[in-house]
């Protein structure tokens, strides 16, 4: 089949464009839409531009490695949860909502720590995340600059997700991680669209993976056999 | 079908049962129709709504074989179906996006067909194309657009149909990555279904938002069998 295979030249790369097709030139051509009723699911006629999202390839990654990696990382995201709820900047809706946002990414870790090595030692949360998005909810002065700084946390939970969706090699984890990816893109544009974000960039025609964490050393759970985490494809190009 | 949206909470409305019966207004239940309708008829993707499974507990080896002739035909039918059903949201963006009164989601509404169209021809370049995927899904149409079609009368039922298509490709794509046998395309389609799942957040409750509830993206409004476009649907046909 022609899909494309892992670039054996990912090594050499840090990023690779992903459909990097020249746009052309804004000139979409609207599938039929000057057509009457049902009439318009006729083939469109003409050059589309192609979404032009950003994607890095993770290296290959068994579940142990990616759990080990993204564990810490949701837990992260529950503790950067928990200073919101305690910043008091936050009304009721949002406390509600919040609040629930933070069980989300809690059933998420569960649902991880499951993969985890048997010697794995505890998971503690992503210190790296973790004081980013600490700073970011310390710093704000109202109710929409905390949601804003939630929003750009679940845009680093999901593009990592989706970073690390090229290197798994278990479909069923696969498809488990796109579940949660699905997830909190949806909470990046809640949070984003409350916190005064427009919707034309929450709404990408496809998503990145730009604000992806790529050093899977990153906050990893070690174990008792631990062995090094698949360098970052920066580290590799490099 | 709700557009997974059994799993997702109405940001300014948080009565859940209004919820529900604002988007069967929208005319949810027709396609949930086509969905337990197609359901009977081809048990490969009946199969699949629910959770996914997260047994896998134990690292696999990388694989040191080739994917069958069936997996990679099984590759070709997701890929040719999602083109076909990206056709087919443009194309419903493409009539009833200018019908929205909403200036915001009028503007949403024409980016994403440009958007889908766009997609639509990604996929029609990553596979051979059939005269099949080089139209909107025809399934979809006859069973989930048309006889909804005259009742989509206002904003909000036209938001809550946009959001339940828009949910429909993010199940369909998420259920792919459990499918495509290659680890970019697995990417590669979920860059294109967490779009949609951010869609279903604007769009959704009647073009107000919706906010997710669960922590798993729900696959109950994974399209159904027969609108895939493989050869089931061709011997299908004949029968």
């Amino acid at each position: 089949m022609p899909i494309d295979k892992p670039e054996a030249t990912a090594a050499t790369t840090t990023r690779r464009t992903f459909l990097a097709r020249a746009a052309v030139g804004g000139a979409l051509v609207g599938a039929g839409a000057a057509v009457g009723p049902l009439g318009l699911f006729a083939p469109a006629a003409g050059a589309q531009a192609a979404p032009d999202a950003t994607l890095d390839g993770a290296p290959p990654l068994d579940n142990v490695t990616f759990a080990a990696f993204a564990t810490p990382l949701e837990m992260a995201a529950v503790q950067a949860y928990q200073s919101a709820l305690d910043s008091e900047q936050l009304n009721s809706r949002w406390r509600r909502m919040t609040l629930q946002f933070q069980t989300q990414h809690q059933t998420a870790a569960t649902a991880l720590t499951d993969q985890l090595a048997d010697d794995a030692g505890t998971p503690e949360p992503n210190d790296l995340v973790l004081s980013e998005a600490r700073a970011a909810i310390d710093a704000a002065s109202d109710q929409e600059a905390v949601l804003i700084a939630l929003s750009d946390l679940e845009e680093t939970t999901a593009a990592t997700h989706l970073y690390a969706l090229s290197g798994l090699e278990d479909t069923s984890l696969a498809k488990l991680v796109a579940q949660v990816l699905a997830v909190e893109s949806q909470q990046c544009v809640v949070l984003g669209r409350a916190g005064g974000l427009d919707v034309e960039s929450l709404t990408p025609a496809s998503v990145s993976t730009q604000a992806a964490r790529t050093n899977l050393s990153e906050g990893a759970v070690t174990t008792a056999t631990t062995t090094p985490a698949p360098t970052t494809t920066t580290q590799a190009g490099n | 079908m709700a557009q997974g949206q059994r799993g997702t909470m109405d940001i300014t409305a948080p009565d859940s049962a209004s919820r529900r019966s604002l988007l069967r207004a929208g005319g949810v239940g027709l396609f949930a129709a086509a969905f337990v309708a197609a359901c009977g008829k081809d048990e490969k993707q009946a199969g699949v709504s629910g959770l996914a499974a997260t047994t896998t507990s134990i690292a696999p080896s990388v694989p040191v074989t080739q994917p069958s002739e069936v997996a990679l035909e099984e590759n070709r039918t997701q890929l040719r179906t999602a083109q076909s059903v990206e056709l087919l949201v443009a194309g419903v963006y493409g009539q009833f996006g200018p019908k929205l009164a909403d200036a915001e989601l009028r503007d949403a509404a024409f980016r994403y067909q440009t958007d889908h169209a766009a997609v639509a021809a990604v996929f029609g370049e990553a596979d051979d194309e059939t005269d099949e995927s080089k139209k909107a899904n025809a399934y979809l149409l006859a069973n989930v657009v048309a006889p909804i079609e005259g009742s989509l009368v206002d904003d909000a039922a036209i938001a809550n149909f946009m959001a339940d298509l828009e949910s429909a490709l993010t199940a369909t794509y998420i259920n792919a990555t459990g499918i495509l046998t290659d680890a970019e395309w697995r990417q590669r389609i979920m860059s294109f279904g967490a779009a949609s799942a951010r869609r279903v957040a604007v769009l959704g409750s009647g073009g107000t938002g919706l906010a997710p509830t669960e922590s798993l993206y729900p696959l109950d409004d994974l399209i159904p069998g027969d609108a895939f476009l493989g050869p089931k649907s061709e011997t299908a046909s004949d029968s």
